[in-house]
Formats: C-alpha cells, sequence, structure tokens
C-alpha cells in the first residue's frame, strides 16, 4: 500500500487594495467544497484536505477546492505568508489510506525525513529569518524531545498525530505549489522507508540542528543544497521527477539561485504595490503551475516595473527547468551551480537592521533602555541572545576580549547582563552591549559595545549595573574587590573607568589592571 | 534682519522623453551629479535642492555657480545640435534670509546630516565587521580608496558645521575615527 498524505492550509485574506484581514466571521471560514475547516484563532481561515492518493489527486482536488473558495469570495484572496507577528503554518500529514501507520512506521519515516528537514523547510521558510519557526508557541524543535518521534506534544516539529499519521509542522504557510513539492518528496521517501520492516534510522543530530537554524534564520542560501539532494537519492534511488512545471521550477529555482517561492513574490509584488490579491488568487487557482502564474500577474499589470533581474530568473526557470526530468539531472545542476565558498559569510540576523545612532542617542536620553541578564530579552530566545554577544565580543571586541561561542556564553559561570533598547518597530529588543562578571572572584572579564554605539554612554551604564548588582549580592557578607583589565591603549575606556572612581594600576607592559576604590586603603 | 544664504536650484535632469535611448541621457546624468557634488560643497544641504551656505565664501560661491552654468550650457547646446530640443537652463539663486528662517533651515540640515552620520557610522562599522572575512586585495584597495575618500568629505563637511553653527562635531569625529580604524584593519 502507497503512502498517502494531507494538507492543512492556514491563511488570512487580502483585499484588492492590499488590506490584509486576520479574522473572519465563523460563517466564512465554513466554505469548503468536501473538505474539512477548523477554526482557529490563529489564522482567518485554515482548510483540510482530505487524504490525497497521489500528486494527481493533490492537484486536481486542491484545483477545485480553491476555485470554488475564490468564486464564493471575489473581492479577497488567500494570504499565506506570516509577516507582523502571524504564525500561519501549513501541516503536512504522511501516513497509509486504509489504516493508522504504527509507531515503528512512524518513527522510521518521522526520522528519514528529518534528515533532509533542514532543506524542506528551506524551501518553505517565510520571510528569512522565519519568526514562526524561531519563535512561535505552537512550533517545538526536535531536540526538545531527545530527536525522537513524540505522540504526546501535538506542537512538536515532527509528531505522531492523533489521527494515525506523521504530522509534519515545521513549513511555513506558502503557496500550494511549494506544499506539494515538499509533500511529493516525504512522501518518496515515506514509499521506500514503509516497504522494508526492519529498517532503524538516526536522525545526526549535529548537522540537523546546526542546519535546521541556519535554514530558517538564513534560507537556501546557507545549505549545502548538493548533500541534501545527494541525501534524498540515496534514499529514494533518481527517481522521476513529476511532470508538473511547478516542481521542476520551485526545485530549478532552489539549486541554482538559492531562491524559494517567498522571494519571487517579494521580488514581483514589491513592484506591484497591491497586485499580491491577483497574484494569490491566480496561485491558488492554478496549482498546476508557478512560473507561468508569475508571469501572467506581471504581463496583465505593470510589467516595466518589475526587475530586469528577476525577470531574466522568471524566463530561466520558465524555459529551462524542463529539462529536470530526472533527480540526477537536479542533482547535476547543483553541482555546476554550487557556490564557490560552500558555506555563505552572513551578518547573523541578530546584527543586521540595527536601530540607528540617534535613536539609541534619544532612548538614552529618555531612559528607554534595559539592563538585564540574557535569558531575560524580550521576543528573543536565549541562545540568540548568547549568539549576539558572540558576534560582539568576535568583532567589536577591539582583541581584548576573550572571544566565548555562544554555548560558552550560557555555560559558564560569569553572569552576562546585556544592554538592550527595543527596535524601532517594538517588535523585539536589541542587544546592543555586555558586560560579563564572575561574581566569585568579581572579576568583569568582558565589557563591549558594538561600534555604532559606542560614546554614548552604554559601557558606564553597564559598569554601574554590575556595581549595584555586586552590592547588592554581598551586601551582608565579605566580597572580594570588583576589578579587571583593560589596554593601556584603550583610552576611552581608561577615562571613563577614572571618571568612575575606579584605581588603574599597572599590571603588565600593555595592560593596567582597574579595581574599585577600598575606602581607607585608597 | 539677515541671517545667512541659501543657495536654491533646479538642473535640467536626463528624465526628459527626447533623451531616452540616446547617448546624451548618460551624458546629462553625469553632468548633473557632478554639478550637484560642486554645489553640495558649497554648505550643507537641507532637502533635495536647498543648501545652507556660508556667505562668507561669496567669491567661491559665484565661481562655483557660473561653472555650472557654462558645463550646462555646453550639454544643453549638444543636445539641442543632435536632437533639435531645447532643453531649459539650471536655474541657480543665492538668496538672502532671516535669522528665523535661517534657524529652521539650520535645524533642517542638521536632521539630514545627522541622518547621513548615522548611516555611515553603521556602514564603516559593518566594514570593520567584515575586514577578516575581505580577502581579495583589490576589493580591499578599492574600499581603502573609498575610505579615504569618505574622510575628505566629511572633514569638509565637518568644517563647514562649524562655519555654519551646526553642532555635530563629536558624532562627525567619532565617523572619521571608525574611518581611521577600518583603513588600519584593511591595510593590516
Amino acid at each position: 500500500m502507497e503512502p498517502s498524505f494531507g494538507i492543512e492550509f492556514e491563511f488570512d485574506l487580502i483585499l484588492k487594495n492590499g488590506r490584509r484581514i486576520r479574522d473572519v466571521a465563523p460563517r466564512a471560514r465554513r466554505f469548503v467544497y468536501g473538505w474539512d475547516y477548523q477554526d482557529d484563532h490563529t489564522c482567518a481561515v485554515e482548510l483540510r484536505s482530505p487524504v490525497f492518493r497521489d500528486l494527481d489527486h493533490a492537484v486536481s482536488e486542491i484545483e477545485r477546492q480553491f476555485n470554488y473558495w475564490c468564486d464564493v469570495f471575489q473581492d479577497v484572496a488567500p494570504y499565506p505568508y506570516s509577516i507582523n507577528g502571524r504564525s500561519l503554518g501549513m501541516h503536512i500529514h504522511i501516513g497509509l489510506p486504509n489504516r493508522c501507520l504504527r509507531y515503528h512506521e512512524v518513527d522510521v519515516v518521522g526520522k528519514s525525513v528529518a534528515n533532509v528537514y533542514p532543506f524542506l523547510a528551506a524551501l518553505q521558510c517565510q520571510p528569512v529569518p522565519s519568526e514562526r519557526i524561531l519563535r512561535s508557541a505552537y512550533l517545538r524543535p526536535l531536540w526538545a524531545y531527545d530527536y525522537e518521534i513524540t505522540d504526546d506534544d501535538h506542537y512538536a516539529e515532527i509528531n505522531f498525530n492523533a489521527i494515525g499519521t506523521v504530522e509534519f509542522r515545521i513549513f511555513d504557510a506558502n503557496v500550494p505549489q511549494v506544499a506539494l513539492v515538499n509533500a511529493w518528496i516525504m512522501r518518496e521517501i515515506a514509499k521506500v522507508m514503509l516497504e522494508d520492516r526492519n529498517l532503524d534510522v538516526h536522525v545526526n543530530r549535529e548537522r540537523y540542528r546546526h542546519d535546521r537554524n541556519m535554514a530558517v534564520r538564513y534560507g537556501l542560501k546557507a545549505l549545502n543544497i548538493l548533500n541534501y539532494l545527494q541525501m534524498i537519492k540515496n534514499m529514494i534511488g533518481n527517481v522521476a521527477i513529476p511532470s508538473y512545471p511547478f516542481v521542476r521550477e520551485l526545485l530549478y529555482l532552489a539549486v541554482k539561485y538559492r531562491m524559494n517561492a517567498w522571494d519571487i513574490m517579494r521580488a514581483v509584488t514589491q513592484s506591484l504595490g497591491t497586485r499580491e490579491f491577483e497574484y494569490f488568487r491566480v496561485m491558488f487557482r492554478n496549482p498546476k503551475d508557478f512560473m507561468s502564474n508569475v508571469m501572467a500577474v506581471i504581463n496583465n499589470s505593470m510589467h516595466d516595473v518589475v526587475d530586469e533581474r528577476c525577470k531574466q530568473i522568471i524566463l530561466d526557470a520558465f524555459e529551462n527547468s524542463r529539462n529536470l526530468d530526472t533527480l540526477d539531472d537536479l542533482i547535476a545542476l547543483a553541482r555546476t551551480f554550487a557556490p564557490e565558498v560552500p558555506s555563505i559569510y552572513v551578518i547573523p540576523f541578530h546584527s543586521k537592521n540595527l536601530p540607528s545612532r540617534s535613536y539609541v542617542k534619544r532612548c538614552i536620553d529618555l531612559h528607554y533602555y534595559r539592563v538585564c541578564r540574557i535569558n531575560e530579552v524580550d521576543n528573543t530566545p536565549y541562545d540568540d541572545v548568547a549568539s549576539r554577544i558572540h558576534y560582539l565580543m568576535r568583532h567589536h571586541g577591539d582583541g581584548f576580549v576573550n572571544v566565548l561561542s555562544p554555548e560558552d556564553v550560557i555555560n559558564r559561570p560569569e553572569r552576562f547582563y546585556v544592554f538592550v533598547v527595543p527596535d524601532p518597530d517594538n517588535r523585539r529588543e536589541v542587544v546592543l552591549g555586555c558586560i560579563a562578571v564572575r561574581m566569585s572572584t568579581g572579576e568583569i572579564s568582558s565589557l563591549v559595545v558594538d561600534r555604532r554605539y559606542r560614546r554614548l554612554g552604554i559601557a558606564k551604564i553597564l559598569i554601574k549595573t554590575v556595581m549595584q548588582v555586586f552590592d547588592l549580592h554581598y551586601r551582608n557578607s565579605s566580597r572580594p574587590i570588583l576589578h579587571g583589565y583593560v589596554k593601556k591603549k584603550n583610552e576611552p575606556m581608561i577615562n571613563l573607568l577614572r571618571s568612575m572612581g575606579f584605581v588603574i594600576e599597572p599590571f603588565n607592559q600593555d595592560v593596567y589592571r582597574f579595581r574599585v576604590a577600598v575606602k581607607g586603603s585608597d | 534682519m539677515v541671517g545667512g544664504k541659501i543657495l536654491v536650484y533646479d538642473l535640467v535632469s536626463e528624465n526628459h522623453r527626447a533623451l531616452r535611448n540616446t547617448p546624451l541621457f548618460s551624458k546629462i546624468r553625469a553632468v548633473r551629479i557632478k554639478c550637484t557634488s560642486m554645489l553640495y560643497r558649497l554648505g550643507i544641504p537641507c532637502t533635495e535642492s536647498v543648501i545652507l551656505i556660508n556667505s562668507s565664501h561669496a567669491e567661491r560661491i559665484s565661481e562655483t555657480i557660473e561653472m555650472v552654468r557654462e558645463l550646462y550650457e555646453d550639454v544643453l547646446r549638444e543636445v539641442s545640435n543632435a536632437l533639435g530640443v531645447r532643453l531649459p537652463q539650471p536655474v541657480i539663486k543665492v538668496l538672502d534670509i532671516t535669522q528665523d528662517q535661517y534657524q529652521v533651515f539650520r535645524d533642517l540640515a542638521e536632521r539630514r546630516l545627522r541622518d547621513a552620520v548615522d548611516v555611515q557610522i553603521d556602514r564603516v562599522s559593518m566594514i570593520i565587521e567584515t575586514v577578516g572575512e575581505q580577502s581579495d586585495e583589490r576589493k580591499r584597495r578599492s574600499i581603502i580608496h573609498s575610505l579615504k575618500k569618505l574622510k575628505k568629505e566629511w572633514v569638509r563637511i565637518r568644517n563647514s558645521c562649524l562655519e555654519i553653527g551646526i553642532n555635530l562635531e563629536d558624532e562627525i569625529n567619532y565617523l572619521l575615527d571608525l574611518i581611521d580604524q577600518a583603513i588600519n584593519a584593511l591595510y593590516s
């Protein structure tokens, strides 16, 4: 018996004038044509597909359902992207059409797919970084379950669902074409894995964790796609790629340009303004095609304003993706267009798009900032904060700061305090500087401020905070002396320490030792 | 009461239907960019076509305006000969303004400069952050060259600010320090 699959589509709505709608009347959620629906408060509409036997069945069903839906709702289009804090997902279930899966089957299918999950996630990821995957409460990574497929938690990113399927939840909502490409790959893997009942599959933990994090933060550009394609081929063999244009076009885009459907949508609709309405209606009504739909939108509207490079990519994918007949063709393409440097150098997202210096100055003037521990930064997981601290030490540390890895930042005995301001759109807090102090010895081991924001008093605020914390910690007991080391040529820092009353004494020919003044002796 | 001077200008741009798909399109563009930067060097821009100038350099101002007019005259004559189209002459005026008006324009210029300093600090910080990844020697040299040019430009802006009375010296000095750091990092 060949595996079947099903898809849960979550989406918001978009009007002709570009306005997006998050909530609709419960009655409006129920317009389905033979499908099921769910009253889900995290999205405007959630539609659940029936069991799809294969890709042909899925394409025809999706076409029928969304044509019906678009006929009922003439003035709106589905809007599947998770921007502005939305958590729209697309959940894909793999199972058998006639019975529930057994736990061993779920284990084998889930773990096999997990090994290529970062690639599949990057294909569907949007925007990049994916806020939903990084922050949503409705999605928990595999390592939270020690890389086992759980049947206890519905929100695990791969779980044994109560309806007897293995559910893959990592995917951001997207146009149906993208979900179908992923569903096709996962179904092919499941088909092979379910044939051999004695298989035992393990997840490559280090690679999974690293690549998943990179994929959701930086998209396809951060992955070694050739490796992933070879892994898929090792599992399912050199299978023929379905002849539907969208499958070939999306894989071609991913392999040659490291772009996914979100990149194309953004490139096209950014220049088309409010034409997102047309874009999504065409995409959902005609799931057989992808690039033809894009070209239809461009040609029907302001085709002059779409960027030339974008047009070239669209035409290239449209014309040349037809030659991809098998997985080997795709691997050959990946080999031809493999980047010279395998892992790209990217400025991490937490260190990009930082607020302006004037904004930070205003925040400091208005006391609109916080100094807190690394686990207290709003809307940012502590490992991202640790990663930002590592980045600050590495690139802003002026050579006298021990560069600690993010893991060390979390595990070392020093306490880290970070200086944060809310970013201008208030969706997260941004770390601009940090200080580390070892409470048992009183040593200030690191003090770093992003060089964009130096000379604004951030270092002073951080040192004052540590002094207060130190006083509080040792208020009833004898305390070690708060001290640290500073390079002799670091004049701004030395001036600051002097102005704060620290005693500065030579340590060796390049370095001063500084310490708080002790009453009586200094 | 006279408080200072502003220079307002309207230069002919290349976005003219008759110039489309002709070699004169890029020529007009090049002249416009050159003239704009010449005019900007006279003071501090407040908005796109208004520059707050220091009236003590009257001679330099009239020389620059004359040069801009000559450059445009040549290129417009060329357009007229080649395409038979008479494009309008550039408009450049120096206006006396009152103390209150001067104050308003100075605030506008300060705000604009502050944003520009922020952007440049961000840009130079980014260069320092990624200096380790930059292994191409030619690219390094080109970045050093552009940083030196940037430094020269900001030294000029700092001097103009002092003349006009815009208080941004600390910020600009910090930017200049950062540029020096970036150049040193790229050399090492």
